[in-house]
């Protein structure tokens, strides 16, 4: 029988129950750009819905996902405008994803995996339903679609439980058990995610740093060496934007002030814009330049003037005179006006001392008004110098320059040339700064980083060294100096270190390149040379000479603070690694014995090991100055001990010297130059040699110690007047400083210091990490242990 | 043949036990005043159950445990999480020399403070959004509502499977809980319908205001969810960019002078004078800022501002609309269906 029914439903005939089209889903552990695309679709298609209130509970709950997206990026795009650095900014945004990627990749590590090799099943299982929304299979214990899971995988996971094979309904008891396991597992990552996802994401971090700074320095470094190299180039680019910068900056102040009288806010305008982005040194020769440009120097007798002194004038009188004695006192405008005009200055432009003449006349004016009330003499005195100095500063202030046509021209010219100049320094100053300032993440602070640093593990030191010494330079020093006696006592690891050692400190050269360094200071000198011709000739004497101070061949100038900052940066670390280097090479030469048994007793011999153990380790630039103050006992008596020293394991085994015992010599010179030969005027032991001539350091070397021999053993020193190596050189005391750069024992201090901060903190947050992926994964084994299977 | 059941076998009880009925707060489901004890209430529950019964429970695969128990241990990765960041910039600084210690001290300082911030600006901005819809469309999309949830006994003769849990009547936009909204007599069954169809300018006495009112309840749900999930973020980096200003510094200082009282009372002082400080240094960029950072600031608080106000005029204005009201017709007068 067939039934009718009319206003029916608009189907198909025969219509059946749309068939179900969830599935299981397998999500690899990091997804593919295909699931990452399809996602991010359904993700911003939630948020369409979301905007026009279409969504449902499922796109509702990715909008989290989104919000959390947009405010991560954007704080951290905040953040990183708040760091100095580009790494620093960068690590901003790596922190975002590190921190985004520990919260996805913790339960598919650390559980999923687990759990799936040990029961079978991951209980972070994925599906999509009919509608196409992808969710976890166990989110929800009282809703598990089971039907997605076939017979022959459910058999597969009940094998892998240990489920009887012979059990009635064996699927189910299983799919009891996944849910169980699952249950489980869901809580476990609620309880570990937090500490999880802030630890992994703060060690990655830690580790991603190692990729990104030499990646980043490679960068920068390229950028600076291509800026040097198309100097020209970028320096038109540049100078084409800042001139017109400059003249629109300028046109604006013009069209304030055309025709107005130039003051002293004015000059300021005018020579803060000139001067803009130069050092204030510099700025003050502009503002004298453009003052002595645009003020001559006279005064304009005028209304205004009038008005001014008026005004001025009754505020002074106010200080001690009662507003009576005021009213009748100070003159009115008018009144002045007519005083001007009676004597005959009114409208004339008048020089200094005509200037003064008007100032006192205006004084007596009102002296003798003063005199006609009856003041007393105290108050008429005040009357009179109070009143001279209002009008006085008036006229002074009232310039008769102007702001004309003829000036603004000569300004605009100045612009020109300012702005060619800043356009030039700007790229200077910018290859300047990624190579040498004195900051972080520049390319010689990475160089600088990178060779002591790496000196931790040359010289072998751990984590407990670091522990016990770091704190104390003293400590460090003692540390220090047994290593570097234990290797230089030991063939191959000397071999070894001094190769890596003279390796990374090679770096410098291809880096920084001596030639790139010599253009750079080349092209200082002709920047700043042609800049102070051009300015000279535009009437900016000042600022010319503050440039190049030519007169004084230089000293001072900025053009040689830019050149000699540069050179001595580079200077800095190159000696401070030579004398490293150089300090590697004495102890060597001790270690091997190689000690001149030059008739000294036995003694002196130990003592001047001791010296020259502490000058090169521990020395500073006093040390040297005051030519070795060193406790010690001279016997030279004929039946002394002369035999040689006896060294083991890198140590002077000291028969009779002993530290802090005996007196400082002070005739006793023959010591001092022996000390200083032995260290710099030595023969190099083979190996150093070797490794020098391998990394191409040995020039190099050779100059550093030559250097110290001569600039720093020729010096004079008043109460040991003898003790020098050779004559006075006669260089200055900071090239001496700067030649013996930093003692390898604090360079060693901070370097364990640094090491041992950012080690003690990976240590630490790597054992939480560890135990909480250990528990977390253990805990597998003691969830399969439910009660639901039997 | 034999049939044999096919129930699992749990072993989680059937003892013969005998237990009291400990008694419920609610006996059924129930709505709630939106007020702040209820809230307080709720997040206490919430909290202790979050660490306690819940991962107790989790931990233990009771076949109890739910969606709703699993959503709430949301908050111990979120509250862990936030103390393990806190420990990550400062724990190891003992360790430090007092230079580095110092410095790293600072930095460690700001990034709790930030992480606090960001927990309290996400949570409290929501209000933002729900206050100013709340009064525009008459409609609190935070209404919260006790349900009681009857669970598997655990044991036989165990009295105590039922259990409260506390949810937001629209908290689904699909299932949200008309049920609850209604009146309890004939003369104000449709009450609230009543109310919002007003608010909403659908005008009054209507003869079914719950039919007019229920479609535009779920767009509000949806648009207004939208704009708390996207603005709450944006507020949250805008409390971490408060909490890392160079003011919060001179705070720090302040926080460790005086004893007792007088301390704490100190401490409030500085925390609102640089609290005051920071906000202006984060919209100005500080003393000396750059290009970039002078407008940093401002683009951070601009984007948290517009998300919001932009999501509550796209909630409140769409919902004021009256436009689209009548259902569309699916049926098909001419057509005809025959069922064999």
């Amino acid at each position: 029988m067939a039934i009718t029914a009319t206003n029916g439903i608009t189907t198909q005939q025969y219509i059946k129950p749309q068939e179900a089209k969830g599935h299981l889903v397998s999500t690899p552990i990091i997804p593919g750009p295909k699931t990452v695309i399809s996602d991010a679709k359904y993700n911003l298609k939630a948020l369409k819905d979301g905007f026009t209130g279409k969504a449902n509970d499922h796109q509702l709950g990715k909008l989290n996902d989104i919000g959390m997206t947009v405010g991560g990026v954007g704080l951290a795009a905040y953040i990183a405008t708040q760091k100095a650095t580009p790494k620093t900014k960068l690590m901003e945004f790596v922190g975002l994803g590190t921190f985004m990627a520990a919260m996805k990749l913790w339960p598919k590590l650390a559980i999923g995996l687990p759990a799936k090799a040990i029961h079978g099943f991951d209980p972070n299982q994925e599906y999509v339903d009919s509608f196409g929304r992808k969710k976890p299979f166990f989110q929800d214990p009282q809703y598990t679609p089971w039907d997605l899971y076939s017979d022959e995988q459910l058999q597969k996971i009940g094998d892998k439980m240990g489920v009887d094979k012979n059990a009635q309904d064996r699927n189910d008891l299983t799919k009891a058990n996944m849910k169980k396991i699952a249950t489980k597992n869901n809580t476990l990552w609620m309880i570990t995610a937090g500490i999880a996802s802030a630890v992994f994401s703060a060690l990655a971090c830690n580790k991603a740093e190692k990729v990104i700074d030499p990646a980043l320095e490679k960068v920068n470094n390229n950028k600076a060496d291509k800026m040097l190299a198309n100097f020209d180039a970028e320096a038109n680019k540049r100078s084409e934007s800042t001139a017109k910068e400059m003249q629109k900056d300028l046109d604006k102040i013009f069209e304030e002030n055309k025709g107005k009288t130039v003051d002293s806010k004015l000059l300021e305008k005018i020579s803060g814009r000139l001067a803009k982005g130069l050092d204030p040194v510099t700025a003050e020769g502009v503002a004298e330049d453009v003052k002595n440009m645009l003020v001559n120097g006279k005064s304009v007798i005028n209304e205004n003037l009038a008005e001014t002194i008026a005004n001025n004038t009754k505020e002074v009188l106010a200080q001690r005179l009662s507003e009576e004695q005021v009213a009748k006192l100070a003159p009115s405008k008018e009144e002045l006006a007519k005083h001007f005009n009676e004597t005959k200055v009114m409208g004339k432009e008048v020089s200094e001392d005509e200037a003064n003449e008007v100032r006192v006349s205006v004084a007596r004016m009102v002296f003798e008004k003063a005199k006609a009330e009856g003041l007393s003499t105290d108050k008429l005195k005040f009357v009179k110098k109070g009143v001279a100095q209002a009008a006085g500063n008036a006229i002074k202030a009232n310039s008769a320059s102007v702001l004309d046509e003829a000036a603004m021209k000569k300004i605009s010219e100045v612009g020109k040339s300012m702005s060619e100049l800043q356009a030039k320094d700007s790229v200077l100053t910018e290859y300047a700064q990624i190579k040498v300032a004195d900051k972080p993440e520049t390319v010689i602070a990475n160089y600088w980083n990178t060779v002591s640093t790496g000196l931790i593990k040359t010289l072998g030191i751990d984590f407990k060294e670091m522990e016990k010494v770091r704190n104390n330079r003293e400590l460090v020093q003692g540390m220090v100096r047994g290593k570097i006696e234990e290797i230089t006592s030991d063939d191959a690891k000397y071999e070894k270190a001094i190769g890596e050692i003279a390796k990374s400190v090679a770096e410098l050269d291809k880096k920084i390149k001596p030639e790139d360094t010599k253009k750079y200071v080349e092209l200082v000198g002709k920047t700043y040379d042609d800049a102070a011709g051009k300015l000279h000739n535009q009437g900016m004497q000042a600022t010319a000479n503050k440039l190049t101070a030519l007169a004084v061949n230089g000293k001072g100038s900025l053009k040689r603070v830019k050149q000699t900052y540069f050179e001595e940066r580079i200077s800095g670390v190159r000696n401070s690694f030579s004398r490293l280097i150089n300090t590697m090479d004495v102890y060597r030469r001790i270690s091997k014995g190689e000690i001149p048994n030059d008739g000294s007793s036995r003694e002196v011999k130990e003592a001047m090991m001791e010296l020259v153990k502490q000058t090169t380790l521990q020395g500073h630039s006093s040390d040297h100055s005051i030519k070795f103050y060193f406790n010690r006992s001279q016997d030279n008596s004929t039946n002394v001990d002369r035999s040689p020293v006896e060294v083991k394991d890198g140590k002077v085994v000291n028969k009779y010297f002993q530290e802090g015992k005996g007196v400082d010599v002070p005739g006793d010179y023959d010591f001092y130059q022996k000390a200083m030969n032995f260290m710099y005027n030595s023969k190099m032991d083979d190996k150093t040699v070797e490794a020098l001539e391998k990394a191409g350091l040995k020039d190099q070397i050779n100059t550093y110690n030559n250097e110290v021999f001569t600039k720093i053993g020729g010096a004079d020193y008043f109460t040991k007047p003898n003790h020098k190596t050779t004559g006075d050189q006669g260089v200055s005391s900071e090239y001496k400083f700067l030649l013996l750069g930093v003692a390898p024992d604090e360079m060693m201090t901070k370097t364990v210091q640094q090491t041992y901060n950012s080690k003690k903190w990976g240590n630490t947050f790597g054992t939480v990490g560890a135990v909480l992926t250990g528990l977390t994964v253990a805990a597998q084994f003691l969830f399969g242990k439910g009660k639901a299977v039997k | 043949m034999n049939i044999n059941s096919v129930q699992p076998k749990i072993e989680q009880g059937f003892t013969g036990k005998v237990q009291e009925q400990k008694p419920l707060k609610y006996s059924k489901d129930t709505l709630l005043e939106n007020n702040l004890k209820t809230k307080l209430e709720i997040q206490s529950d919430k909290l202790v159950k979050a660490f306690t019964t819940y991962p107790a429970k989790g931990l233990k695969g009771d076949r109890n445990a739910n969606f709703y128990e699993f959503l709430t241990m949301g908050t111990v990765p979120y509250l862990l999480g936030s103390a393990a960041l806190m420990g990550v910039f400062n724990f190891a600084n003992k360790y430090f020399t007092p230079f580095a210690q110092s410095k790293a001290g600072s930095i460690g300082k700001k990034m709790a403070l930030g992480v606090a911030f960001y927990g309290v600006a996400k949570e409290a901005s929501k209000a933002l959004v729900n206050k100013p819809v709340k009064a525009l469309t008459g409609v609190d999309t935070e209404m919260p509502y006790a349900k009681v949830v009857e669970g598997f006994p655990r044991f036989e003769g165990d009295k105590n499977t039922k259990s409260v849990e506390y949810h937001k009547v629209f908290e689904s936009v699909e299932f949200p809980r008309y049920d609850l909204l209604y009146g309890k007599t004939n003369e104000d069954r449709n009450a609230y319908y009543d109310k919002v169809a007003k608010k909403l300018g659908l005008g009054e006495n209507l003869a079914s205001s719950d039919k007019e009112v229920k479609p535009r309840l779920k767009e509000i749900i949806a648009r207004s969810n939208t704009a708390k999930s996207i603005s709450s973020y944006l507020w949250a980096a805008t409390g971490v960019g408060l909490a890392i200003q160079k003011p919060w510094d001179n705070f720090f200082t302040a926080a460790t002078k005086g004893q007792g009282f007088a301390k704490v009372k100190n401490m409030a002082r500085s925390f609102g004078n640089n609290f005051v400080k920071a906000a202006k240094d984060l919209w100005t960029g500080g003393a000396n800022p750059t290009k970039v950072q002078k407008y940093a600031g401002k683009a951070l608080i601009g984007a948290a501002v517009a998300a919001t106000v932009i999501g509550v005029a796209n909630t409140v204005i769409n919902a004021r609309k009256s436009a689209n009201l009548e259902d569309k017709n699916v049926f098909d007068e001419n057509r005809k269906v025959v069922v064999d």
